[in-house]
Protein backbone atom coordinates (compact mmCIF):
# COMPACT_ATOMS: atom_id res chain seq x y z
CA UNK A 1 0.00 0.00 0.00
CA UNK A 2 1.56 3.17 -1.22
CA UNK A 3 1.81 6.04 1.75
CA UNK A 4 -0.89 8.26 0.47
CA UNK A 5 -3.42 5.13 0.32
CA UNK A 6 -2.57 4.43 3.96
CA UNK A 7 -2.88 7.93 5.18
CA UNK A 8 -6.49 8.41 2.85
CA UNK A 9 -8.48 8.59 5.67
CA UNK A 10 -6.52 10.28 8.04
CA UNK A 11 -6.37 13.08 5.70
CA UNK A 12 -10.02 12.37 4.85
CA UNK A 13 -11.06 13.35 8.65
CA UNK A 14 -9.08 16.60 7.73
CA UNK A 15 -10.85 17.28 5.30
CA UNK A 16 -14.71 16.59 7.32
CA UNK A 17 -13.01 18.65 10.24
CA UNK A 18 -12.48 21.53 7.78
CA UNK A 19 -15.98 21.16 6.22
CA UNK A 20 -18.32 21.24 9.45
CA UNK A 21 -16.00 23.52 11.31
CA UNK A 22 -16.97 25.95 7.84
CA UNK A 23 -13.21 26.38 7.41
CA UNK A 24 -13.79 26.66 3.41
CA UNK A 25 -14.80 28.76 1.40
CA UNK A 26 -18.32 30.25 0.39
CA UNK A 27 -18.53 28.00 -2.73
CA UNK A 28 -17.47 24.88 -1.45
CA UNK A 29 -20.61 25.20 0.49
CA UNK A 30 -22.78 26.19 -3.03
CA UNK A 31 -21.56 22.73 -4.20
CA UNK A 32 -21.62 20.85 -0.98
CA UNK A 33 -25.49 21.13 -0.55
CA UNK A 34 -26.60 21.33 -4.77
CA UNK A 35 -29.00 17.99 -5.20
CA UNK A 36 -30.69 15.37 -7.47
CA UNK A 37 -34.19 15.71 -7.86
CA UNK A 38 -37.00 12.99 -8.70
CA UNK A 39 -40.09 13.55 -8.78
CA UNK A 40 -42.50 10.61 -8.23
CA UNK A 41 -46.51 10.89 -7.75
CA UNK A 42 -48.19 10.82 -4.89
CA UNK A 43 -50.78 7.93 -6.23
CA UNK A 44 -53.79 8.51 -3.78
CA UNK A 45 -56.68 7.07 -5.50
CA UNK A 46 -59.18 9.40 -6.54
CA UNK A 47 -56.87 12.52 -6.25
CA UNK A 48 -55.14 14.75 -8.66
CA UNK A 49 -51.84 13.30 -9.32
CA UNK A 50 -48.96 15.79 -7.19
CA UNK A 51 -45.71 14.99 -7.41
CA UNK A 52 -43.65 14.65 -4.03
CA UNK A 53 -40.41 15.72 -4.90
CA UNK A 54 -37.63 13.55 -3.45
CA UNK A 55 -34.09 14.96 -3.46
CA UNK A 56 -30.91 12.74 -3.23
CA UNK A 57 -27.88 14.98 -1.42
CA UNK A 58 -24.05 14.31 -1.99
CA UNK A 59 -23.10 10.99 -0.77
CA UNK A 60 -20.02 12.93 1.53
CA UNK A 61 -22.44 15.03 3.06
CA UNK A 62 -24.72 12.42 3.48
CA UNK A 63 -21.95 10.92 5.83
CA UNK A 64 -20.16 13.81 7.41
CA UNK A 65 -23.48 15.48 8.53
CA UNK A 66 -24.48 11.97 9.95
CA UNK A 67 -20.94 11.29 12.03
CA UNK A 68 -21.60 15.07 13.30
CA UNK A 69 -25.30 14.25 14.27
CA UNK A 70 -23.37 12.16 16.94
CA UNK A 71 -24.90 11.08 20.17
CA UNK A 72 -23.94 14.18 22.15
CA UNK A 73 -25.78 16.32 19.43
CA UNK A 74 -28.83 14.12 19.17
CA UNK A 75 -29.19 13.94 22.95
CA UNK A 76 -28.89 17.96 23.07
CA UNK A 77 -31.66 17.95 20.65
CA UNK A 78 -33.89 15.33 22.20
CA UNK A 79 -33.64 17.02 25.83
CA UNK A 80 -34.65 20.40 23.91
CA UNK A 81 -37.83 18.90 22.04
CA UNK A 82 -38.39 15.77 24.15
CA UNK A 83 -41.36 17.57 26.76
CA UNK A 84 -42.98 18.81 23.34
CA UNK A 85 -42.08 17.45 19.73
CA UNK A 86 -41.87 13.63 19.33
CA UNK A 87 -40.70 14.20 15.88
CA UNK A 88 -37.46 13.08 15.78
CA UNK A 89 -37.03 11.54 19.40
CA UNK A 90 -36.66 7.89 19.33
CA UNK A 91 -39.82 6.05 19.78
CA UNK A 92 -41.61 8.81 19.00
CA UNK A 93 -44.28 7.02 17.35
CA UNK A 94 -45.07 5.31 20.39
CA UNK A 95 -44.84 8.08 22.83
CA UNK A 96 -47.51 9.94 20.57
CA UNK A 97 -50.02 6.91 19.89
CA UNK A 98 -49.84 5.84 23.71
CA UNK A 99 -50.09 9.15 24.91
CA UNK A 100 -52.94 10.53 22.93
CA UNK A 101 -54.94 7.04 23.76
CA UNK A 102 -54.26 7.60 27.65
CA UNK A 103 -55.39 11.04 27.08
CA UNK A 104 -58.66 9.99 25.64
CA UNK A 105 -59.20 7.49 28.13
CA UNK A 106 -58.44 9.39 30.54
CA UNK A 107 -60.65 12.43 29.78
CA UNK A 108 -63.17 11.18 26.93
CA UNK A 109 -64.25 15.11 26.21
CA UNK A 110 -61.03 15.06 24.58
CA UNK A 111 -60.63 15.43 20.82
CA UNK A 112 -58.01 14.91 18.71
CA UNK A 113 -57.58 16.76 15.03
CA UNK A 114 -54.76 16.03 12.63
CA UNK A 115 -53.10 18.56 11.05
CA UNK A 116 -50.63 19.39 7.91
CA UNK A 117 -48.64 22.21 7.28
CA UNK A 118 -48.68 22.23 3.26
CA UNK A 119 -45.28 21.81 1.72
CA UNK A 120 -44.30 23.72 5.22
CA UNK A 121 -40.77 21.77 5.04
CA UNK A 122 -39.84 23.08 1.67
CA UNK A 123 -41.45 26.92 2.46
CA UNK A 124 -40.21 27.73 6.15
CA UNK A 125 -37.92 30.02 6.40
CA UNK A 126 -34.33 29.36 6.87
CA UNK A 127 -33.58 32.88 8.15
CA UNK A 128 -36.21 32.00 11.10
CA UNK A 129 -34.42 28.32 11.81
CA UNK A 130 -30.89 30.37 12.42
CA UNK A 131 -32.35 32.93 14.22
CA UNK A 132 -34.05 30.30 16.29
CA UNK A 133 -31.39 28.28 16.45
CA UNK A 134 -28.54 30.72 17.68
CA UNK A 135 -30.32 33.80 19.50
CA UNK A 136 -33.32 31.23 21.34
CA UNK A 137 -30.72 28.67 23.38
CA UNK A 138 -27.27 28.54 23.78
CA UNK A 139 -27.11 25.16 23.40
CA UNK A 140 -26.73 24.88 20.10
CA UNK A 141 -24.72 28.18 19.56
CA UNK A 142 -21.66 25.43 18.82
CA UNK A 143 -23.50 24.17 15.89
CA UNK A 144 -24.34 27.46 13.88
CA UNK A 145 -21.30 28.34 12.19
CA UNK A 146 -22.18 24.74 10.09
CA UNK A 147 -26.15 25.04 9.78
CA UNK A 148 -25.16 28.81 8.38
CA UNK A 149 -22.96 27.05 5.80
CA UNK A 150 -25.66 24.38 4.85
CA UNK A 151 -28.49 26.87 4.51
CA UNK A 152 -26.91 30.17 3.07
CA UNK A 153 -26.36 28.88 -0.33
CA UNK A 154 -29.38 28.69 -3.28
CA UNK A 155 -28.71 24.58 -4.03
CA UNK A 156 -28.45 23.80 -7.70
CA UNK A 157 -31.33 21.13 -8.14
CA UNK A 158 -30.70 18.65 -10.88
CA UNK A 159 -33.36 16.74 -12.60
CA UNK A 160 -33.24 12.95 -13.78
CA UNK A 161 -29.90 11.01 -13.40
CA UNK A 162 -26.53 10.67 -15.30
CA UNK A 163 -26.39 11.72 -18.76
CA UNK A 164 -30.13 12.39 -19.19
CA UNK A 165 -29.89 15.11 -16.13
CA UNK A 166 -30.78 18.89 -16.62
CA UNK A 167 -31.18 21.80 -14.94
CA UNK A 168 -34.02 22.30 -12.73
CA UNK A 169 -35.91 26.10 -13.65
CA UNK A 170 -35.71 26.79 -9.40
CA UNK A 171 -33.48 26.09 -7.41
CA UNK A 172 -33.49 25.07 -3.56
CA UNK A 173 -33.64 28.55 -1.90
CA UNK A 174 -35.89 28.34 1.16
CA UNK A 175 -37.12 25.32 3.27
CA UNK A 176 -35.08 22.06 4.25
CA UNK A 177 -33.18 19.94 1.94
CA UNK A 178 -35.24 16.38 1.91
CA UNK A 179 -33.58 13.95 2.99
CA UNK A 180 -30.37 15.52 4.58
CA UNK A 181 -29.66 14.65 7.69
CA UNK A 182 -30.07 18.17 9.94
CA UNK A 183 -33.25 18.73 8.18
CA UNK A 184 -35.61 16.95 10.35
CA UNK A 185 -34.58 18.03 13.77
CA UNK A 186 -33.86 22.00 12.60
CA UNK A 187 -37.64 21.44 10.98
CA UNK A 188 -39.07 20.35 14.31
CA UNK A 189 -36.82 22.56 16.11
CA UNK A 190 -38.46 25.09 14.42
CA UNK A 191 -41.80 24.47 15.28
CA UNK A 192 -41.06 24.42 18.71
CA UNK A 193 -39.08 27.65 19.19
CA UNK A 194 -42.41 29.51 16.84
CA UNK A 195 -45.23 27.65 19.05
CA UNK A 196 -42.97 29.22 22.10
CA UNK A 197 -41.51 32.03 20.86
CA UNK A 198 -42.84 34.20 23.98
CA UNK A 199 -42.13 32.13 26.98
CA UNK A 200 -38.56 31.43 25.96
CA UNK A 201 -36.54 33.79 27.24
CA UNK A 202 -34.01 35.58 24.30
CA UNK A 203 -36.37 34.96 21.38
CA UNK A 204 -37.51 37.45 19.79
CA UNK B 1 -19.70 21.77 -8.62
CA UNK B 2 -22.06 20.30 -11.12
CA UNK B 3 -22.77 21.80 -14.38
CA UNK B 4 -24.83 20.37 -17.44
CA UNK B 5 -25.17 21.61 -20.62
CA UNK B 6 -28.80 20.74 -21.50
CA UNK B 7 -28.35 21.63 -25.16
CA UNK B 8 -26.17 18.59 -25.80
CA UNK B 9 -26.54 16.10 -23.27
CA UNK B 10 -22.88 16.48 -21.85
CA UNK B 11 -22.10 16.71 -18.18
CA UNK B 12 -19.38 18.14 -16.93
CA UNK B 13 -18.81 18.15 -12.65
CA UNK B 14 -15.26 18.77 -10.86
CA UNK B 15 -15.24 17.50 -7.27
CA UNK B 16 -12.39 18.69 -5.23
CA UNK B 17 -9.29 18.59 -7.46
CA UNK B 18 -10.96 15.43 -9.44
CA UNK B 19 -12.51 16.09 -12.91
CA UNK B 20 -15.40 14.19 -13.93
CA UNK B 21 -17.41 13.25 -17.64
CA UNK B 22 -20.16 11.92 -17.31
CA UNK B 23 -20.10 10.79 -20.56
CA UNK B 24 -17.38 7.86 -19.54
CA UNK B 25 -19.91 7.04 -17.29
CA UNK B 26 -22.47 6.41 -19.95
CA UNK B 27 -23.09 2.30 -18.73
CA UNK B 28 -23.33 3.18 -15.10
CA UNK B 29 -25.83 6.43 -15.02
CA UNK B 30 -28.58 4.37 -17.26
CA UNK B 31 -28.01 1.26 -15.09
CA UNK B 32 -29.03 3.60 -12.27
CA UNK B 33 -31.50 5.68 -14.27
CA UNK B 34 -33.41 2.04 -15.30
CA UNK B 35 -32.76 1.75 -11.88
CA UNK B 36 -34.95 4.25 -10.62
CA UNK B 37 -37.85 4.11 -13.39
CA UNK B 38 -38.18 0.70 -12.68
CA UNK B 39 -38.60 1.50 -8.96
CA UNK B 40 -40.58 4.11 -9.57
CA UNK B 41 -42.53 3.76 -13.19
CA UNK B 42 -43.95 7.08 -13.06
CA UNK B 43 -40.89 8.63 -12.03
CA UNK B 44 -39.33 10.88 -14.94
CA UNK B 45 -36.29 10.15 -14.41
CA UNK B 46 -34.94 8.61 -17.56
CA UNK B 47 -36.41 11.95 -19.16
CA UNK B 48 -34.19 14.30 -16.77
CA UNK B 49 -38.03 16.74 -16.97
CA UNK B 50 -38.33 16.50 -20.39
CA UNK B 51 -42.04 15.27 -20.79
CA UNK B 52 -43.28 15.99 -17.80
CA UNK B 53 -43.61 19.84 -17.77
CA UNK B 54 -46.68 19.88 -15.55
CA UNK B 55 -44.47 18.15 -12.93
CA UNK B 56 -41.37 20.33 -13.22
CA UNK B 57 -43.98 23.39 -12.72
CA UNK B 58 -45.26 21.51 -9.28
CA UNK B 59 -41.90 20.71 -8.57
CA UNK B 60 -41.17 24.67 -9.11
CA UNK B 61 -44.22 25.99 -7.09
CA UNK B 62 -43.27 23.43 -4.37
CA UNK B 63 -39.82 25.38 -3.96
CA UNK B 64 -40.67 28.70 -3.31
CA UNK B 65 -37.72 31.71 -3.61
CA UNK B 66 -36.14 32.61 -0.77
CA UNK B 67 -38.51 35.09 1.39
CA UNK B 68 -35.87 36.34 3.84
CA UNK B 69 -32.16 36.99 3.25
CA UNK B 70 -30.25 35.50 5.71
CA UNK B 71 -28.87 37.51 7.89
CA UNK B 72 -24.93 37.17 8.16
CA UNK B 73 -23.27 35.78 10.99
CA UNK B 74 -21.64 38.42 13.75
CA UNK B 75 -18.07 38.50 14.82
CA UNK B 76 -19.78 37.26 18.16
CA UNK B 77 -21.14 33.83 16.93
CA UNK B 78 -18.12 32.96 14.20
CA UNK B 79 -16.14 33.03 17.29
CA UNK B 80 -18.00 30.91 19.20
CA UNK B 81 -16.32 27.27 19.58
CA UNK B 82 -17.11 25.11 16.46
CA UNK B 83 -18.70 21.58 17.13
CA UNK B 84 -16.10 19.36 15.58
CA UNK B 85 -16.59 15.07 14.45
CA UNK B 86 -14.44 12.64 15.81
CA UNK B 87 -12.67 10.67 13.82
CA UNK B 88 -14.00 7.34 15.69
CA UNK B 89 -18.38 8.18 14.48
CA UNK B 90 -16.71 8.62 11.26
CA UNK B 91 -14.70 5.83 11.00
CA UNK B 92 -17.87 4.15 11.90
CA UNK B 93 -20.26 5.61 9.70
CA UNK B 94 -18.35 4.84 6.79
CA UNK B 95 -18.64 0.98 7.80
CA UNK B 96 -22.43 1.47 8.21
CA UNK B 97 -22.79 3.07 4.97
CA UNK B 98 -25.22 1.81 2.96
CA UNK B 99 -24.39 -0.09 -0.65
CA UNK B 100 -25.98 0.87 -3.54
CA UNK B 101 -27.34 3.94 -2.40
CA UNK B 102 -28.49 6.48 -5.34
CA UNK B 103 -26.02 8.58 -5.66
CA UNK B 104 -26.15 12.41 -5.71
CA UNK B 105 -25.83 15.28 -8.64
CA UNK B 106 -21.91 14.93 -8.94
CA UNK B 107 -22.45 10.47 -8.86
CA UNK B 108 -20.18 10.10 -5.95
CA UNK B 109 -21.34 6.69 -4.21
CA UNK B 110 -21.35 5.84 -0.91
CA UNK B 111 -18.69 2.90 -2.48
CA UNK B 112 -16.54 5.23 -3.44
CA UNK B 113 -16.29 6.31 0.42
CA UNK B 114 -16.45 3.01 1.57
CA UNK B 115 -12.81 2.70 -0.30
CA UNK B 116 -10.90 5.27 1.85
CA UNK B 117 -11.26 2.77 5.23
CA UNK B 118 -10.12 -0.04 2.73
CA UNK B 119 -6.98 -1.10 4.24
CA UNK B 120 -5.36 -4.62 3.65
CA UNK B 121 -4.01 -4.56 7.25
Amino acid sequence: MTPSAAAAMDNFYEYAKAVVEMQLPEYFYTMWVAGRMLYPDDMIPGAVPDCRPVNIGYAERRLITHAYFDDDLKDTYIDILGPVQNGCIPGGISITALGAQVALNATPEFGITKGDIKNGYNEVKRESVLKAMMRALGKLGHTLSFMYALMKPTAYIGLGAGTRMTTAPFKCSEGQHQGSIESGWLFVFLQLMMHFKDTIQGYS
Amino acid sequence: MGAVNAADGTALATLGCVHIDFSLLHGLSTSVADKEHHGRPDSGALFGGYGFPHKVQQLSNKHPARKEEITLLTHAELNVQRKSLSKEVLSWEILALKHDSAPGIGCLRNEHLIAIIMNPK
